[in-house]
Formats: structure tokens, sequence, C-alpha cells
């Protein structure tokens, strides 16, 4: 049995996809109790949530670790990201608002990944 | 919550800046990192916390839950402003006063970079003096 995604869940691995492709951006900050977390298929993504947001779209929190950069440039580069991403995957139109939560900086990206 | 940490967030537990894009928040722990950071880069500064907090820290680092990065420094995060308190070990010898100076420069000018936050305080407690030595020697193995 095949188990296609739905906008929504797609949404999910493409903004994760994004936003840890950024340079800055050290992984997923997951929340504890998986407040931000979405079940895209079999796949549990930790640190970002998609929710249907007040437009058409759908609204998208990211969770991130980030190394001790600006974080407000490095917000509106994940944005950009996230929304070149979806537009490549034909889903520009199911994006809505892009928040971006910043909940661990790391001063070496190798700290981070141990 | 890290040995020797406090914070505390009564004006807001995040700090966000809108758009029309959406909002960025940041969380009072990134600001305690940075400041931590920053301050653990001021020549002069030998530690940060006080005695208790330390000893605890090394435990919780044992353990692999404590971070010294965070230790002895307490923040208190508004939307658009934070103040900073911090503890610190001085190496003896080093002025007070311009330690203090350049730990103000350094922590206020870190967390406005990275965070945007504007800081509106950064107090400074010289816990104790560090003086050359002071460290324990590792004791000589008993077998060669």
């Amino acid at each position: 049995m095949t188990y296609s995604l739905s906008t929504r869940e797609q949404l999910a691995l493409i903004a994760v996809r994004a936003a840890t492709g950024v340079e800055g951006v050290v992984g997923m900050h997951a929340q504890p109790g998986g407040v931000h977390t979405t079940q895209a298929g079999a796949e549990r993504v930790g640190g970002v949530s998609v929710v249907a947001g007040h437009g058409e779209g759908f609204d998208v929190t990211l969770c991130l670790s980030a190394l001790p950069v600006p974080l407000h440039p490095l917000a509106a580069r994940v944005r950009s990201a996230v929304r070149s991403r979806a537009q490549i995957a034909g889903l520009s139109a199911a994006v809505g608002v892009v928040d971006v939560r910043f909940d661990a900086v790391v001063d070496s990206p190798s700290v981070a990944r141990a | 919550m890290e040995a020797g940490t406090t914070t505390s967030s009564s004006l807001a537990k995040t700090a966000p800046l809108a758009s029309d894009k959406g909002k960025t928040s940041i969380a009072d722990g990134v600001v305690t990192k940075v400041a931590g950071i920053a301050a653990r880069e001021v020549p002069g500064v030998y530690a940060l916390g006080g005695g208790a907090s330390r000893a605890l820290g090394s435990v919780t680092q044992r353990v692999g839950i404590g971070d010294e990065r965070t230790q002895g420094v307490s923040v208190e995060v508004g939307e658009v402003e934070a103040a900073v308190d911090l503890t610190i070990v001085i190496e003896y010898g080093e002025s007070i006063p311009q330690v203090a100076e350049q730990l103000r420069d350094n922590v206020s000018k870190r967390i406005e970079n990275i965070t945007g936050l504007k800081v509106t305080e950064v107090n400074v407690t010289v816990n104790d003096l560090h003086f050359p030595g002071d460290e324990q020697p590792a004791e000589d193995p008993r077998v060669a």
C-alpha cells in the first residue's frame, strides 16, 4: 500500500530541508513534548509544525539551533529558502506565514552534531 | 535548568520581531548563551559563576546536563530589550573596573549584534579572585 504525503506533510519536509541547508543553521530543535513535531507519513519530523493559517496557505513554525551569528538576517534567509524550495516543489501557494524560533545557539557545529 | 543559571523572563518568554512574512523569536536560553560566550572572550575573566554554582556545574557537566558557558549568567528578556547579570571570577592583578567595563561593552555588543535586542544593563558581580597556581595539581599516577 502506498501513502502519498499531504500538502501539509510535504511542506513540513520541505521547510526542514530548506532550513537546515541555510548556512548558520545547525539543526532543528525538537521541543519538549514534541509540540513542534510533524508526522509526515512514517517519518517524524522534529522542530517543525505546519498548521492551517488564517489565509489560504499553511503557517509554518521552525524551531532551530544556530551558530552565534546575527539571528534576524538568518531568519530572513531561512524564510526565503523555505519559499524558494516550496516554489520548486509547486507548493508556493501553500506557504503562509513562516515563523522562525531560535531555541539554542552553539559555538561550534561539531558540538551541536555530537 | 543549568547549574548556576537563572533565566527569568517576567516580561516575555521570547523576543519576537514580526514582519508580514513571519515572526522571529529568540528563546531566553539563546541570550544567556550569547552573554556567557561574550563574557568569556574578555581578558581577565577567569571563570563565570560563584563557587557553589561552579562546583555544581562541574558535576552536571560531567553527567552531560550542564553547560559551563551559561554558568553565572542571568538574563531578563523583554520584547526588544534585555538585562544581564554576570557573576565572575577575575584574574588577580587585573583591574576590576576595566574588566567590568570591557564586559559591559562586549556582552552588549554581542547580544545586540546577534539577537537584535537592546541591552539596557549589564550588572557585574566579582565573586572571587583567581591566583596563578590556584588549580589543584594533577595527582601523579600511582602506577607507571
